[in-house]
């Protein structure tokens, strides 16, 4: 004969094993998010700010001329840029109709750690930018916390 | 983890080893069974004089030191952490206990991609009410604060890079304290004189404290591990009591 209590211990104890069971179990890192600035294009007419598309849109990243990340794009209104992580500034070029201007961005570096399984991945703090004035008018920064979240962190106005 | 699953499985079966045995002698009954049985069958009972007579209606009031035993069983399966934690709690009253916690935690996670390090103290303080009247046992709901102090460095971090290559880095050390309140069901069985085992169900949530912006699932010592700001917890006990009175909760069962 078991005392009340000891009885009841050893009950939920058991309960609580095996709910503990089907909480601790871990999976392995099945998805691992990438953070990349988002880019919108922005264009005033006649004192409104609009988000327009541009027409025929190439982009690479300055040291890797030979990896275009959009090529010859039409009608397109946002973009993603991944940062370089080894790097304090990256810089893109990009060519609307032809015509090119370069844009950099200067950031800090966040390596984010996920979890034990996915480890760390980078997210990035905008700092400023700056850029050539072939097309591009100006460039804001709108959220300067550059994370997965498909946020939208720069305006680039043509 | 399957680690961790396992030593919660060996730590229920101790626990269920220990606490098989007959505690009490068969026939034997409670105070309270007494008085119920005699109001059933209208039968007046002089508390004052029969039941202290033939049942130990005292509480023998004390210091418990306890320790957790399922932070070493932890740390035996999973080499990457280490946890130790001592607990103790005092008689306030017949149901009240005043209780403190505290322990070290430390976890250093070398993977292939990351070397991770976290190491820190913690103390929880707080009070338990006992709802159980019989034998020396506790089922008790209760309080705690706990604060935490710990460091965090990652000496080495690969991340991927899939346009710019692959990045190669460090954080360096940084200091957080953090703060957080629980809520506590708890279970203590006395298994042989003054020798208890227990557990203790916690619900915590985090109160104060600096943000680490590089981790999104946080190691807070005494908290526990994950992203949100609110954390479950389970523990088993062991714990010896130090006797240093008695107090007479007969006023209690009537």
């Amino acid at each position: 004969m078991y005392r009340e209590l000891t009885g009841i211990f050893c009950r939920a104890s058991l309960i609580l094993t095996v709910a503990l069971m089907m909480l601790s179990c871990r999976e392995e890192c099945l998805y691992k998010p990438r953070s990349m600035a988002g880019v919108n294009f922005h264009s005033v007419e006649n004192g409104s700010d609009r988000h327009v598309p541009v027409d025929t849109l190439s982009v690479y990243g300055i040291g890797r001329e030979d990896s275009l990340l959009y090529s010859r794009r039409n009608n397109i209104r946002t973009i993603s840029l991944p940062l370089n992580g080894n790097a304090e500034e990256s810089g893109f070029v990009f060519t609307f109709n032809g015509k090119t201007d370069t844009i950099w961005f200067r950031y800090k570096v966040i390596p984010l750690f996920i979890s034990i399984e996915c480890g760390f991945v980078l997210n990035f703090d905008l700092l400023e930018t700056r850029h050539t004035a072939n097309i591009v008018d100006s460039v804001t920064i709108v959220i300067k916390e550059v994370t997965s979240f498909d946020d939208t962190n720069i305006r680039i106005y043509h | 983890m399957m680690i961790r699953t396992s030593g919660y499985i060996i730590s229920s079966i101790l626990l269920l080893l220990l606490t098989g045995h007959e505690a009490v002698p068969a026939g034997t009954r409670t105070a309270r069974e007494i008085i119920i049985q005699a109001d059933i069958l209208n039968i007046s009972v002089d508390t004052d004089h029969f039941i202290p007579a033939i049942l130990d209606t005292t509480l023998k009031a004390g210091i418990r030191f306890g320790f957790n035993l399922a932070r070493p069983f932890l740390s035996a399966l999973d080499p990457s952490t280490f946890e130790l934690e001592a607990v103790a709690d005092m008689n306030l009253g017949p149901k009240y206990f005043a209780v403190a916690e505290a322990g070290l935690a430390r976890r250093n996670l070398k993977e292939p991609t990351y070397h991770l390090r976290e190491n820190g103290i913690f103390i929880r303080m707080g009070a338990d009410n006992n709802f159980y009247r019989q034998f020396n046992d506790v089922i008790a709901v209760g309080a705690r604060l706990g604060f935490s102090l710990y460091d965090r460095a990652a000496p080495s971090i690969i991340a991927d890079g899939d346009y710019w290559g692959e990045y190669s880095g460090s954080l360096s050390q940084d200091t957080f304290f953090k703060q957080w309140a629980e809520v506590v069901f708890v279970l203590k069985t006395e298994i042989f004189r003054n020798v208890y085992l227990g557990w203790n169900l916690r619900g915590k949530v985090l109160l104060f404290g600096r943000e680490d912006r590089h981790m999104q699932e946080r190691y807070i010592p005494g908290f526990g591990i994950g992203e949100t700001n609110s954390n479950l917890g389970f523990d088993f006990y062991i714990y010896y009591r130090f006797p240093v009175r008695t107090i007479n909760r007969l006023q209690n069962l009537k």
